[in-house]
């Protein structure tokens, strides 16, 4: 009766080990040591001037099996604006461009993810800048995947997109051809599986 | 190069129409009693959106705006009317100061809405109420002076307009501190034309000159990094009053209007130097501030 019982514990318990990765779609913890997200916006229709976001948090759930189930939710702290200029942080902060006081954050949460290739995807959400939500689409491309250095599991990815500062009411010194309204936006990242 | 360049042609725009809408009555031959004083609303009313809207990129913001610092542009809706309401009904003191209320403690309610959230409800009614009745006193205080001295107060307006301009451009709002720059130039405009034209009596001018630097201040405080100098502006913009006082009334005229203008500026360059000299000496601790609220 006893080695009965312990090797039905045994078989549900290896089953269970298993049939975890197949049946339930990951989760993954953005991990901000190993993530980025930057931007880059073209001055004076010269040079492209590049900034990130030092402050930001997300999660990337995937389901492999079922890529619908899959999403993608990022935030990022506006004020942890940084482009190696703090009079110019100071500037993006304010009312002018990002006004992080009233907007401190922005956002982009996803409501579609299809497959597109053997380690792509095609998100679709709603990017939430300076108040102003929009929906966007993008690739997203899967880097890698494997295990870190104190044996948790981790998954890398990139996303680059282009989005029009205007659409978000953002139009600061854009008639007079001193910042372009398009604005790049690559996020590289690593998450760690929950 | 661009920022100039922006400032200038919206700084041009706003004084055409505000310069026509004013000029128009002269040009008609008005007489000083006859002379519509809600015009004066209207007019600077009018060239600050036409200016601002070319600073700003936009035709009109949207309704309720979403950059809560765009409630300028509504609030000068009401100030408008109130315009219209004087040129139909001369009203006295105390109607004119009770309906001033009206419009800036709803308008700095609507500015510092965003508060509500990230400093509590008591504290964004606090502050709204304070800095709205704060307003109409000074308004009162303005239009009570113009009726004594109507040229002084205007050049004096714009200077501290101007220097308001200065204090937000160091606290990091090129835009906030453009808009300031454009009052400054329509209150210049309007005392250089009240010089040349001294027939005409402007009355009920300070409701939108007072409306929108109030709310250009409150926006660089609560938005920006406006520095807590700009404080010192208020007893500038107050400092024309001297030129009532005793000692200096039984002086010639000149020295009458040039006292308060020299205090003003003095009192004015101060807060600059304080906020320039902290910038210089101990950097800017924005980003801190800016994560705490």
């Amino acid at each position: 009766m006893r080695k009965t019982l312990l090797q039905s514990t045994l078989i549900l318990s290896l089953l269970a080990g298993f049939s975890q990765p197949l049946l339930a779609a990951e989760t993954y913890t953005i991990d901000p040591v190993h993530s980025h997200v930057i931007f880059k916006i073209k001055h004076l229709n010269i040079g492209y001037q590049y900034g990130r976001f030092n402050r930001f948090s997300g999660t990337v759930i995937v389901d492999e099996k079922n890529p619908a189930q899959s999403a993608v939710e990022i935030k990022v702290e506006t004020a942890s604006v940084d482009t190696n200029s703090s009079k110019r942080d100071d500037h993006l902060r304010s009312p002018d461009f990002f006004n992080a006081r009233q907007f401190p954050s922005l956002s982009f949460k996803s409501n579609k993810v299809e497959k597109t290739g053997t380690d792509t995807y095609r998100v679709s959400g709603t990017l939430t800048l300076h108040g102003v939500s929009k929906p966007i689409s993008f690739i997203f491309k899967k880097t890698g995947e494997g295990k870190g250095m104190q044996g948790e599991y981790r998954m890398g990815g990139e996303v680059t997109l282009t989005i029009k500062r205007s659409q978000f009411g953002m139009t600061t010194y854009l008639k007079e051809g001193g910042l372009s309204d398009e604005v790049t936006l690559l996020l590289s990242f690593e998450g760690i599986r929950k | 190069m661009a920022i100039i360049q922006a400032l200038f042609i919206s700084l041009l725009l706003g004084w055409s129409c505000a310069g026509l809408l004013l000029g128009l009555p002269l040009l008609l031959g008005y007489k000083r009693e006859r002379y519509p004083q809600g015009l004066v609303p209207i007019a600077l009313a009018l060239g600050y959106t036409v200016g601002t809207a070319r600073l700003l990129e936009i035709i009109w913001p949207a309704f309720p705006p979403v950059d809560a610092t765009q409630w300028i542009f509504w609030s000068l809706i009401p100030a408008l009317l109130l315009g219209f309401v004087q040129i139909r009904w001369p009203l006295s003191l105390t109607v004119q100061t009770g309906l001033h209320l009206l419009i800036l403690v709803p308008s700095q309610l609507l500015l510092l809405s965003p508060l509500r959230e990230s400093n509590g409800f008591s504290s964004w009614l606090l502050w709204s109420l304070l800095t709205g009745v704060f307003t109409a006193l000074l308004c009162l205080s303005q239009e009570l002076l113009s009726s004594r001295d109507p040229f002084l107060p205007l050049f004096n307006g714009a200077g501290v307009a101007g220097f308001s301009g200065v204090l937000l451009m160091l606290g990091h709002s090129v835009v906030l501190s453009q808009q300031a720059l454009l009052l400054s130039g329509l209150l210049g405009a309007a005392g250089l034309l009240q010089f040349r034209f001294r027939r005409a009596v402007m009355g009920g001018r300070w409701i939108v000159p007072m409306l929108v630097l109030s709310m250009l201040w409150s926006s660089g405080r609560a938005y920006a990094d406006l520095s807590p100098a700009i404080l010192l502006l208020i007893p500038a913009l107050l400092a024309p009053w001297l030129g009532q006082m005793r000692f200096l009334k039984s002086r010639p005229l000149w020295i009458q209007r040039i006292i308060p203008l020299l205090i003003s500026f003095l009192l004015s360059a101060l807060a600059t130097g304080i906020v320039f000299i902290a910038q210089e000496f101990w950097g800017s601790d924005a980003y801190d501030s800016s994560v705490q609220m």
